[in-house]
């Protein structure tokens, strides 16, 4: 081990403010998880009380520095004090805190895996984030006190910082600027522990300075052409709960029969339009739902389309509404007030509890405000999702197609004949079956491949239930992705809000379109009895929406009756970011990334061969400082040094920088000849005078050769090799 | 080497404290080597390299080939060298017609005690001239060179020991070679170095014609060292530490001669032990108590260069023994420091 003198020790301990900043940066990195608020506290707790226990446990001692396991066994105590009146001092206080630190120690990564983003602040999940940066401070610290190694003090906090990224790669925020951070404390640390004087740290704090902060504005122009890697898609998300014995599909019939039934009042904007749930997997018989939900702390991630959007805050009173799912204007993005479960696919979101009337929640959206340009213009949806939702599955038990589902795709082609685009076909099927049927509250519920064949074909009369399942087998028939959703729409304006009731209840089709998302049509005619109060509360945008359709149903037909039946296959739209980037982008990252790769070798080679001299015995380091002398001279032009004694190398290195080298590598020739024939082992004070010696040499070949021309030789393939065993 | 780490570091620290040990010795020896060469360097001006070969090869207890013209302080350089180490000094001057009873000794009868009574010739002394080596005749050479090898004179079936130190000083002209007899090969591998005086400097020459006549300042001359110092001197660079990677380069030397296309025979095993023996003396005069490669490589040349033959193509082109030493030496790589 390397023996350190006064300067060291203190070096050791000046190093210590940097390990604990570096465990505090790494965990300030779970803001992407919790938001930087919760975190604050926790990070800055658990990187300085173990840092300060480690130096307090390494003071002078005559007997040299306490064994590891004393600071083991104490940092273990101390972190499960710290924790208990901290994070968890709620559970201390009810007498919970063994299963809180079990669920924090054990369970809490699992549930955070499977949360959305940001998660909840709760103090089992904070444990994580408390025991974490606990043990990079402590193992960083230990590591700078009981060791010389320069930058390993560093790798526990980026071990935490790469844990922290992964945790919240789909989490708010960026992590940039403590990446930046931890860049310069890095930097500064890995000087700050040579043990070189103090010359290195003056020069490496600005080094750091300028590195750091090229890392925070470079980093986001690097081009990233692969979505990162998220561990969330690894881990198996907890089974579905059933969230409702009934599915809202199966309560319109009874609620339209009904229609006075306060379900909820909304204050606060005027949306026009709440929904409940999308059912988007039809078997031939019901309708269901593949969403997957997800606990979350109050966000909802945004679906990633670009449709342009208004906010919209909302506070939903629930009535006799019953079930668990939360009526709320789409596209919610965050819901205070009741603990929710969200499908991040549609948005859809339930309540962990089932509601209870009187209940309040706050709803905050974004609702898309359409384009008709955008939407006529609109190519269908070709991902994962709407390809499922294109399927007609022949229904239970069925061997063979069910002959309605040829019969429905001949009534949808006549419906849409001439078509110009699948908006338009979208439209002209939803105008059709408002022409083709009546409203009837008293219609036979039920939405099978039988029920819809009569409802088409002798009762064409039905619910919303009716007209919108049938919408979207006959739109599957053409293949154009579709769902249904069941929400409300209307309502009456009531106590500054709007009293939303069950005859309110609606089901709409959905339509996915390319970038827009999903698109609600309304194949539903106007209620006879309904009072034209409703339209009063219809927001702009649905009114917009309807307009739009309405356009594009009637439009003049694009090829003339009869031209084709087909549809025009969906030409998706080329962006500029699908454009594929011609090859001499390729040609040109890939060389640069060699010249970078080789710079980086050939500047690196060196400096790692220098580490490596500059360790071991204090024979090797001997050793060591006379090799790094021969690669200093050979910037001056030695290139004999195989053949020469070293005091012949001494020679030459006088001859060609003067009387001033020889004083350094005679006295060097002499150490390394003592040390390697003779009879003795050197000492380590000889390996540092070797070590001077060589510095010096080096000083005196830069001033000679000057910097420029050494870093020319340096970028020489040769400094790869040179001095290689 | 031991597993035990204590054990271990009690063998370094041994190994130390014997360093340091050999270290003060070495200082020591390098002290009397320089007083002597000083000594010498009184009579012998402007010529302390060649004093200091001559001293390496008294300590190594070898022999020295001194090749050069008449006139150029051969006979001075052992007649000084033999007055600074208070040692016994002879000359003999080799001719067709000298027998070699008359360097050895002979038997003659004793009529008083009725029995054979050695008679022992000037080879019996610490330093011996032979003064033109190459004018005796090869059964006499070999006369000489049986001594210098045995170190013992056998006459009569009795063994006649020479006295410690012994070193013999032979010198040749080469330039007048009309009647002379070459030394073969593997006699002159006999002698440990081979030099040439060479001329003195235009200063040194103008001194000793300023100084008082050679003569008188050899008389005067005080003796430096003793016999027993000598022999300690002798012991204590014969035990001088040789690190491994050394003996691996001393070999290479001399074996790289042997494959050197320039050469008909190239240095035998002898060469390198001579070759160490010398080194071993230069490193302790430099004060060290172990040898480096710059010991090996300042006495290549006149330890090895008179042992090889040089081709007749080579010899036309000019080279000699010792430019292939200087080629070996400069192919041969140094056991520097291990690669790091």
């Amino acid at each position: 081990m390397a023996v350190f003198g006064v300067g060291a020790v203190n070096r050791r301990y000046l190093a210590l403010p940097v390990t604990a900043l570096l465990a505090a940066v790494a965990g300030l990195a779970f803001q992407r998880v919790f938001g930087l608020g919760p975190v604050l506290p926790v990070a800055g707790v658990a990187a300085v009380v173990p840092t300060v226990l480690s130096a307090a446990l390494s003071g002078p001692r005559k007997k040299g520095v306490r064994p590891l396991w004393i600071s083991l066994v104490l940092t273990v105590a101390a972190w499960f004090g710290t924790v208990a009146v901290t994070v968890l001092r709620p559970a201390l206080s009810d007498g919970t805190l063994p299963a809180a630190l079990r669920e924090g120690l054990l369970g809490s990564w699992k549930s955070i895996l499977t949360t959305l983003l940001p998660a909840p602040a709760r103090p089992e999940f904070l444990v994580l984030v408390h025991v974490l940066v606990w043990l990079a401070a402590f193992a960083s610290a230990e590591l700078a006190l009981r060791t010389g190694l320069r930058a390993a003090p560093g790798l526990p906090p980026l071990a935490v910082f790469g844990v922290a990224l992964l945790l919240g790669v789909d989490g708010p925020g960026s992590n940039l600027p403590l990446a930046a951070g931890t860049v310069v404390l890095l930097v500064v640390l890995v000087p700050l522990r040579a043990d070189q004087g103090w010359r290195p740290l003056a020069l490496g704090l600005p080094v750091a300075a300028a590195l750091g902060t090229m890392a925070w504005l470079a980093a986001p122009l690097v081009p990233v052409s692969a979505e990162p890697y998220n561990p969330r898609e690894q881990v198996q998300a907890p089974p579905p709960q059933r969230r409702d014995s009934i599915s809202p599909l199966d309560r319109v019939g009874g609620w339209l029969l009904s229609p006075d039934q306060v379900m909820f009042t909304a204050r606060g904007g005027n949306a026009g339009e709440w929904r409940l749930v999308a059912l988007d997997r039809f078997d031939g018989v019901t309708w269901t739902s593949t969403a997957k939900f997800a606990p979350t702390g109050r966000s909802v991630p945004e679906d990633g389309t670009v449709v342009e959007r208004r906010d919209l805050d909302q506070t939903i009173t629930v009535g006799d509404l019953p079930g668990v799912w939360l009526p709320a204007a789409d596209r919610p993005r965050q819901i205070d007030g009741v603990t929710v479960v969200v499908d991040p696919a549609s948005g859809v979101a339930a309540a962990a509890q089932p509601l209870r009337p009187g209940q309040t929640y706050r709803v905050r959206s974004r609702v898309p405000r359409w384009n008709a340009d955008d939407l006529a213009a609109a190519s269908l949806a070709t991902d994962p999702e709407a390809r499922a939702a294109a399927g007609l599955p022949w229904g239970p038990g069925a061997t063979r197609e069910p002959v309605q589902v040829a019969e429905f795709r001949r009534f949808a082609e006549r419906a849409t004949e001439g078509a110009a685009s699948p908006f338009q076909q979208a439209a002209r099927l939803a105008m059709h079956l408002r022409r083709y049927a009546r409203y009837s509250v008293t219609a036979p519920p039920g939405h099978g491949y039988r029920q819809l064949d009569y409802f088409l074909s002798e009762g064409r009369a039905g619910t919303p239930e009716h007209f919108a399942t049938a919408y979207a087998v006959l739109a599957r028939t053409l293949g154009l992705p579709t769902r249904i959703r069941v929400g409300f729409r209307g309502g009456v304006p009531a106590d500054g809000g709007v009293r939303v009731r069950s005859g309110d209840v609606m089901v709409w089709p959905e339509v996915k379109f390319e970038e827009i998302g999903w698109v609600p049509f309304n194949p539903t005619p106007d209620q006879a009895g309904k009072t034209r109060r409703n339209d009063a509360v219809a927001s702009g945008e649905t009114r917009k929406l309807e307009e739009a359709q309405k356009n594009a149903a009637s439009a003049r037909r694009g090829n003339g009756p009869g031209a084709t039946d087909q549809v025009p296959p969906p030409v998706p739209k080329r962006t500029a970011a699908d454009e594929p980037l011609p090859w001499w982008v390729y040609a040109a990252a890939a060389g640069g990334l060699s010249a970078a790769g080789y710079v980086l070798a050939v500047l690196a080679a060196p400096a790692l061969r220098r580490r490596r001299r500059r360790s071991g015995t204090p024979a090797q380091r001997v050793a060591g400082a006379w090799h790094q002398a021969l690669d200093h001279l050979a910037d001056v032009g030695l290139t004999t040094a195989r053949t020469l004694t070293a005091h012949e190398v001494a020679g030459f290195g006088a001859r060609h920088l003067g009387e001033a080298a020889r004083r350094h590598l005679q006295p060097l020739a002499d150490l390394v000849n003592r040390t390697r024939f003779g009879a003795g082992e050197p000492d380590p004070r000889a390996a540092d005078r070797a070590w001077e010696h060589s510095d010096e040499v080096g000083r005196l070949v830069t001033a000679k050769a000057g910097r420029a021309r050494r870093l020319g030789r340096r970028l020489h393939p040769r400094s790869l090799r040179r001095g290689a065993p | 080497m031991t597993d035990n780490p204590a054990a271990h570091h009690a063998a370094n620290h041994a190994a130390n404290h014997a360093a340091v040990d050999a270290d003060a010795l070495a200082a020591r020896f390098a002290q009397m080597f320089a007083a002597l060469a000083q000594n010498i360097e009184r009579v012998i001006r402007g010529k302390r390299e060649k004093v200091d070969l001559a001293l390496v090869c008294l300590l190594s207890e070898g022999h020295l080939l001194v090749e050069d013209v008449p006139g150029v302080g051969k006979t001075t350089l052992a007649r000084a060298l033999s007055a600074s180490v208070e040692a016994q000094w002879a000359r003999i001057q080799f001719t067709p017609d000298l027998l070699p009873s008359d360097i050895t000794g002979v038997s003659i009868f004793n009529q008083a005690q009725n029995a054979f009574e050695f008679h022992s010739g000037p080879i019996f002394a610490n330093l011996v001239v032979a003064d033109e080596i190459n004018r005796g005749s090869p059964k006499t050479q070999s006369a000489l060179l049986e001594v210098m090898e045995e170190r013992r004179v056998t006459v009569e079936g009795a063994a006649h020991p020479v006295p410690r130190p012994f070193m013999v000083i032979a010198t040749q002209n080469p330039v007048d070679m009309d009647g002379t007899y070459p030394l073969p090969e593997a006699q002159l591998d006999r002698f440990l170095m081979r030099i040439s005086m060479g001329y003195p400097d235009h200063q040194a020459e103008v001194a000793v014609l300023a100084g008082m006549p050679t003569g008188q300042m050899l008389d005067r001359l005080p003796p430096v060292a003793g016999r027993e110092d000598v022999a300690r001197m002798i012991e204590f660079a014969s035990r001088l530490h040789v690190a491994g990677p050394l003996y691996d380069y001393v070999v290479r030397v001399v074996a790289a001669t042997r494959e050197h296309p320039d050469l008909r025979l190239g240095a035998s095993p002898r060469a390198s032990l001579a070759l160490l023996r010398a080194a071993r003396v230069r490193a302790a005069a430099a004060g060290r108590s172990f040898l480096v490669p710059e010991d090996v490589k300042a006495l290549a040349v006149p330890v090895i260069a008179h042992r090889l033959i040089v081709t007749p193509e080579a010899e036309l082109r000019g080279r000699t023994g010792a430019d292939v030493v200087n080629d070996v030496l400069a192919q041969v790589p140094t056991p520097q420091a291990a690669a790091v």
